[in-house]
């Protein structure tokens, strides 16, 4: 081990520099972005060519030579048990090459059963039960309709509240534990289990007592003097990406090998669960994910049609596309869970917090939907914290992780919440969270959002002026912060190669999703060799290249630049080494501002431009590998009191409602946000903008709708499930912060998950700010706004 | 009904045909074409009095309304498609939609299929130049039929000038107005659009933001990319020499 | 989608007689498709053959065009159905505008002769669907759209509309259904051009195998519990008939008209409610109106129009706060809101408010 010096702190309010023990080679800490050359830059994206020109190949677009396509058999019924299922018919039809049933099903909590029988009963509607492969799309939907599936017709309840009563139709008959994905969802935990209510976990701040914070926040509660307390409610939303998910499988019946296109967002997850599924070793399993669509969590592992893709491929010897359509997708394939949260907050006069306290209910449908505490448990500085939270099982869709699991919701509850507190102790929002938050980055986002924003000039809750013919038109600013954790998947390794004729090349078995990652990768590149991004050829998505982390939870780049910088400083030495060799050099040579300098006989050597350098080796080329090491000095992440290990946001939001219709338009968003370094601040922009949109969505649009009768999804379209386009899209200015934590050698943490984590909560803010009445319930509606507005109409009578 | 109403005439007749009052014979309309005027009667024939826009007119292809209706299909009958300012020669079915034609068949992929109900816009192509759902588009309503020529089809990849991206295209690479890139290329055909009509009409340089948020209010975008999607499409329309695009440009 | 032949017929007749021909089983005309190709995709339309009208190679023009015809020569059919004098006398003749049934919803919404005389009509057309739809729907498929009413759109409910015997939505999920006339079926009409239409007196005309026919657009939207109407259907249009054309009485001096919709979200929506208002004042130059018509989307299984809302407004031009309250809340007069949609009562009020202060302040 020896030690390096690192900055540390906030550029443009102070950096200070410490110390960090770190593996021998590790390569010396970067300075701010302002000293570097390509880090911190704002080049354009390397792909940028091939996704505006239409070249660019997702899974939908893979053509194999002898391909079928292939479609997925579901359950019209949300609960029931499957007695038989007859393909025989089936497989006489035009066309068909293959049927399968499909063996166990993924993505819902776990019985216990799931994994070893033949799926022998559905618990929602839409679920998959078999699929058949065809010539043509048109020949397997024909095909699908004579699969003859006997089902015993069970009772189910769709309800959030029906689904908590003792006599409710269970969704799972036994206990079950549920798989966690991508920093959200599931609890293995054996948690107490009761019809369909599964819970409750109960939690406190990492490091403390749970037994002693639960009967302090009693304690505080009961003491006051200040507190509130409400209900907030927020909707089932889908991940709803632009591409669906979709798999092409192909399978060599010589080789026993299997080759798919996934759209996915972690090609590893997706090559382990087909080797764990079809029984083969994982070296017999190829996944390559050239563009992904998006995924927004939905996309981690080969999902239930990725199983039924293979299976049919190996079935019939012949490559098969398997792309779920629209509705399928609304159906079955994931979402954020709904929630149900009762949220107590206690502050002393002063107003500094004394208890939080968040009991609720998470609503994943057949998957474990809790876990909505994050927010309170990791924002404020408060001494009593406490979180019970269960699940409700429902028959419909399961969850998946989604954009910053959990935080959305719990933001909603706990921001609002906030917004109470401060107006019960008559002091302004920004104020209240200055007392309580003494986190540096939410700190000094406060301070800039709130010059950016104008935040000064807010008016009163419900004083603000009246705009419109009728005076019908309100507009309220709110603001809301969020948090998010400095995440890392140590299982990110990468090869960099540095060719004979000065040509670089990155390679890693990480993929993009949309964030860019090939883009970041080269600047890394660059700055470590010198060297302009256009001299770094990038490949990724391929489970053949050393292994990537999945994109989710906001640690792709985390978890990959440093492991990148670091194989490209090693093959670097390596360069530099044979350099020695080959020039005779007293001494290893150095790269300065992009020449080999070195010293022969006690003399400086002309500088060797690289190229002309590489030019020298012996070998083809010089490689460096390097995998992800745990963070310098403690790994620990979210834990209270660590600071650098919360990545987080402020946004501040004006929206205008009109009190005649209900409908909300969101007029602007200042949002500041901090993810570590920032290695191109024009793609990090990129991905706030789509935060704050996504949540603006939430926050007013969508809703999976579901027929209480008959347990089926009614809006499983873009027409009815709602989603915002360019014209509910508001002016969006973004702050970023360049943190730097001393972490790692690229010191960069995410941004995906912590912009879209206030958002909703600023709208509601905003949105009580302008009509002085308060929406706890999501998406706000015009129905909801209006209902408000009655409400505090009827509370005004005498 | 109020003494003030706008004259309502309650009791109109039944749209049963022995109910319905016939229509008064044609008048003689100042320009008269075809036989049909005979058979379709006043409205028809009012239709020739009107002031009509030239343009429209011209567009028409005369042919004499002399045959049989064509009856095609169900199954696949040969048509050529004009894609990217070339013929196509392929084998359609009636029921085949424009964008299952342009990516299985002729193997074009830039275009998306989203949710193949015209909810998202990423099969957004140009017909004849504008934008239009290649989803909700039989192949055959735009194919060329015995005396029918085919209408233009544009795709994202007849954007660029071979190598040389479209203006806009370059613009969302600068600007980074996409993330997954799915909703680009049906974003690009409805942003082109909005500038190639803008650049006929001579009003590039003035498309503002509202009129690109309403262009592109068709195409969904999951990712958020629309704050640099605008930023992109009002940077394409400020320069100064923006070339026109490549084959099957707009009219 | 099911396999379908399609049928290019060079003439309306011809297109007529195809709907009529026994061969191959009942057709549907199919102009821009859009609304055609959504029920087909779902299975709720299954039709052997597609009858396309988008292509005819006679009287393009008839039916794509948009323009003013003099009042000498309109048709006598529309004629008669023009409004009448106040006195009783029939009907004086009067210049028309006339839209071809095939005009698209873009040409009709960028018409600047329609938008300085019936900006209530491009209003509506321009806010409907997305540039992409506008692009390709014609106004005639506008008028004869399909409810949206998730369960009518699902091929999994046989919902009363499909000749089943329930209404799902009663009962159901009816946020986006009926307030006014919903016993029935709750599904409201979903065209925006219709509201427009209705509110300025438009009169169809319908080629049909016996000759073209004439009928105000107020009369051809039935509901099903008015006379003529049918649960299965939304208009009167029988199998073998197409929308030629829409004529709209050209408005006089002091005639004004303006259309407004609420959308939960701005980029395609349909609407939670609409309005359309046309309205004349008395040329006597105070404010005092002369007629006027309130039509309200999104409300009834066809647009509603708010009478009792319509008969305050005539009682005087005086526009304060109280009095619109007022007429907001007579535009609510008979209805009678289902489990999940009583919000569309405030908005409705408050939107015919907005509206009718935006006309006529």
């Amino acid at each position: 081990m020896s030690r390096i010096e690192v900055p540390v702190g906030i550029v443009g309010v102070g950096l200070n520099s410490e110390q960090r023990e770190v593996p021998d080679g590790t390569p010396p800490a970067w300075r701010d972005n302002q000293s570097l050359a390509q880090v911190g830059k704002s080049p354009t994206r390397i792909d940028g060519a091939d996704k505006v020109s239409g070249r660019a190949r997702y899974t939908a677009d893979i053509v194999r030579p002898g391909m079928l396509h292939a479609k997925v058999l579901r359950s019209p019924h949300p609960h029931a048990r499957v007695h038989r299922v007859d393909l025989s018919e089936a497989l006489k039809m035009p066309g068909v090459k293959a049927a399968v049933v499909l063996p166990h099903l993924l993505g819902i909590a776990d019985d216990g059963s799931a994994r070893s029988t033949l799926v022998n009963r559905v618990r929602y509607y839409g679920q998959p039960v078999a699929a058949v492969a065809a010539q043509t799309l048109e020949q397997t939907v024909d095909a699908l309709s004579k699969i003859k599936v006997d089902y015993d017709v069970l009772p189910f309840v769709v309800d959030r509240e029906e689904a908590r009563k003792p006599t409710a139709p269970k969704v799972f008959e036994q206990a079950v534990t549920a798989r966690g994905s991508a920093g959200g969802g599931g609890s293995k935990d054996k948690l107490n289990q009761q019809g369909n209510i599964r819970g409750p976990r109960r939690s406190a701040p990492r490091g403390r007592d749970v037994d002693k914070q639960a009967a302090q926040v009693t304690q505080a509660l009961l003491a006051g003097p200040h507190g509130v307390r409400a209900t907030y409610k927020t909707q089932v939303q889908t991940h709803s990406a632009l591409e669906t998910h979709g798999m092409v499988a192909e399978w060599d019946r010589a080789k026993e090998e299997l080759t798919v296109w996934a759209s996915t967002q972690g090609i590893f997850s997706v090559r382990d669960d087909l080797a764990e599924y079809l029984d083969i070793p994982a070296t017999k399993v190829r996944v390559i994910t050239d563009f992904c669509g998006g995924g927004f969590g939905a996309k981690f592992g080969a999902g239930n049609y990725g199983v039924l893709a293979a299976l049919l491929a190996k079935e019939a010897g012949a490559p098969v596309r398997l792309v779920l359509d629209r509705r399928e997708e609304h159906l079955a394939v994931g979402n954020r869970p709904g929630s149900e949260q009762n949220i107590a907050l206690a502050a002393a006069a002063d107003g500094k917090l004394t208890a939080i306290e968040v009991k609720g209910f998470g609503f994943g449908g057949a998957g474990a939907g809790a876990g909505f505490g994050g927010p309170a448990l990791s924002m404020y500085d408060c001494p009593a914290v406490y979180v019970e939270e269960s699940d409700v099982f429902t028959h419909s869709g399961p969850l998946a992780a989604f954009r910053a699991p959990g935080h959305p919701q719990g933001a909603f509850a706990l921001e609002q919440a906030m917004d109470e507190l401060a107006e019960r102790l008559h002091v302004d929002p920004l104020t209240l969270r200055d007392l309580n938050d003494s986190h540096p980055a939410r700190r000094e986002e406060r301070k800039r959002t709130a010059a950016s924003f104008g935040w000064s000039s807010r008016t009163p809750t419900g004083q603000g002026p009246r705009l419109g013919k009728l005076g019908e038109i309100r507009r309220g600013i709110g603001l809301a912060q969020g948090c998010w954790y400095h995440l890392v998947n140590l299982e990110s390794s990468a090869e960099v190669r540095i060719h004979r004729d000065g040509s670089v090349e990155i390679l890693t078995g990480v993929q993009d999703i949309g964030g860019g990652v090939r883009t970041p990768l080269a600047q890394v590149v660059a700055e470590e060799l010198q060297l302009s991004i256009d001299k770094i050829k990038v490949t990724i998505g391929d489970t053949r290249l050393p292994p990537g982390p999945g994109s989710g939870g906001s640690v792709t780049t985390a978890s990959i630049t440093p492991a990148t910088r670091e194989a490209a400083y090693a093959a670097k030495q390596a360069l530099l080494k044979e350099l020695q060799a080959v020039l005779s050099l007293d001494q290893q040579p150095e790269l300065q501002g992009g020449n080999v300098v070195g010293v022969k006989g006690g003399k400086p050597i002309t500088p060797l431009p690289f190229a002309k350098a590489c030019a020298r080796m012996r070998r083809a080329e010089v490689l460096g590998s390097a995998t992800r090491q745990p963070d310098y000095g403690a790994t620990a992440t979210g834990k209270r009191g660590n600071f650098a290990a919360q990545l987080g946001g402020v946004q501040m939001v004006e929206v205008e409602v009109n009190t005649f219709t209900g409908v909300v338009k969101v007029l602007r968003v200042v949002a500041a946000h901090d993810c570590g370094r920032p290695v191109n601040p024009l793609l990090v922009h990129s991905q706030i903008h789509g935060g704050i949109i996504q949540g603006i969505s939430y926050a007013l649009f969508e809703e999976r709708r579901l027929d209480p009768r008959t347990g089926r999804v009614l809006n499983g379209n873009f027409e009815q499930y709602k989603i915002a386009g360019a014209l509910d899209v508001p002016k969006i200015d973004v702050i970023l912060l360049e943190e730097l934590r001393g972490r790692s050698s690229t010191d960069v943490s995410g941004i995906g998950e912590p912009a879209t984590v206030p958002t909703a909560a600023a709208v509601a803010n905003a949105v009580y700010n302008a009509i002085g009445v308060r929406i706890r319930e999501l998406p706000i509606t015009p129905a909801r706004v209006l209902a408000a507005l009655a409400s505090q109409r009827g509370d005004a009578k005498p | 009904m109020s003494k003030g109403d706008l004259n309502l005439l309650e009791g109109d007749s039944q749209l049963s045909a022995s109910t319905l009052p016939p229509s008064e014979a044609a008048p003689q309309a100042e320009v008269t074409r075809r036989g049909f005027l005979k058979q379709s009667g006043g409205a028809a024939s009012a239709a020739a009095l009107l002031s009509l826009p030239k343009a429209s007119a011209a567009a028409t292809v005369p042919v004499p309304a002399t045959g049989p209706a064509q009856v095609l299909g169900p199954g696949a009958v040969p048509a050529t498609l004009l894609v990217n300012g070339k013929p196509q020669k392929v084998m359609i079915e009636p029921r085949d939609t424009l964008v299952t034609v342009l990516r299985d068949r002729l193997g074009l992929l830039g275009t998306k299929l989203g949710c193949d109900r015209g909810g998202c816009g990423a099969c957004t192509v140009w017909v004849a130049g504008a934008p239009s759902l290649a989803c909700m588009t039989l192949a055959l309503d735009v194919a060329g039929l015995a005396g029918q020529p085919p209408q233009a089809i544009t795709t994202v990849e007849g954007l660029a000038k071979g190598s040389v991206l479209h203006p806009l295209q370059q613009a969302f690479v600068d600007k980074d107005a996409l993330q997954c890139g799915f909703c680009t290329p049906g974003m690009l055909m409805s942003c082109a659009a909005l500038h190639e009509q803008a650049r006929a009409a001579g009003k590039l340089a003035s498309v503002g933001e509202k009129e690109v948020r309403e262009a592109i209010a068709g195409n969904l975008c999951r990712c958020g990319a629309y704050p640099h999607i605008i930023e992109a499409a009002l940077a394409a329309a400020k320069l100064p020499t923006a070339p026109a695009p490549g084959k099957g440009g707009v009219k | 989608m099911n396999a379908f032949s399609l049928t290019i017929p060079r003439t309306i007749k011809q297109a007529l007689d195809e709907l009529t021909t026994p061969k191959g089983g009942p057709g549907k005309l199919k102009a821009g498709g859009i609304d055609l190709l959504d029920l087909l995709k779902e299975g709720i339309e299954q039709p052997g053959r597609l009858i396309n009208i988008r292509r005819l190679d006679e009287a393009p023009q008839a039916l794509h065009e948009i323009g003013e015809v003099k009042a000498d020569a309109i048709p006598e059919g529309v004629w008669r159905l023009l409004p009448g004098s106040n006195d009783g006398s029939p009907p004086p003749r009067r210049d028309c505008l006339r839209i071809g049934s095939l005009a698209t919803l873009a040409q009709v919404a960028a018409h600047p002769l329609l938008a300085s005389k019936v900006p209530a009509l491009t209003e509506s057309a321009a806010d409907i669907a997305t540039p992409q739809i506008r692009q390709a729907a014609t106004v005639g498929g506008n008028l004869l759209q399909r409810p949206r009413c998730w369960y009518f759109r699902s091929s999994e409910y046989q919902c009363a509309k499909k000749g089943g015997s329930v209404c799902f939505a009663r009962d159901g999920e009816n946020d986006f259904h009926a307030i006014f006339d919903n016993q029935v079926c709750c599904a409201v009409h979903p065209s925006g051009t219709a509201v427009a239409l209705t509110a300025l007196d438009a009169i169809l005309s319908i080629s049909s195998p016996q000759g073209d026919k004439f009928v105000r657009l107020s009369s051809f939207l039935v509901s099903p519990t008015q006379p003529g109407g049918a649960i299965g259907r939304e208009n009167r249009l029988e199998a073998d008939m197409m929308i030629h054309a829409i004529w709209i009485p050209s408005p006089g001096p002091g005639e004004r008209s303006l259309y407004r919709k609420v959308k939960q979200k701005q980029s395609f929506d349909w609407p939670l409610a609409d309005v359309a208002i046309s309205a004349r004042r008395k040329p006597t130059g105070n404010k005092e109106l002369e007629a006027v018509r309130i039509i309200l989307g999104a409300v009834a299984p066809v647009p509603h129009r708010a009478r009792s809302a319509e008969a305050l407004l005539l009682q005087s031009p005086s526009l304060d706060a109280e009095r619109l309250r007022k007429i907001g809340q007579a535009a609510l007069t008979g209805a009678i809101p289902l489990s999940r949609n009583g919000y569309k009562l405030p908005l409705v009020s408050g939107l015919v408010q907005q509206a009718i202060a935006e006309l006529l302040s």
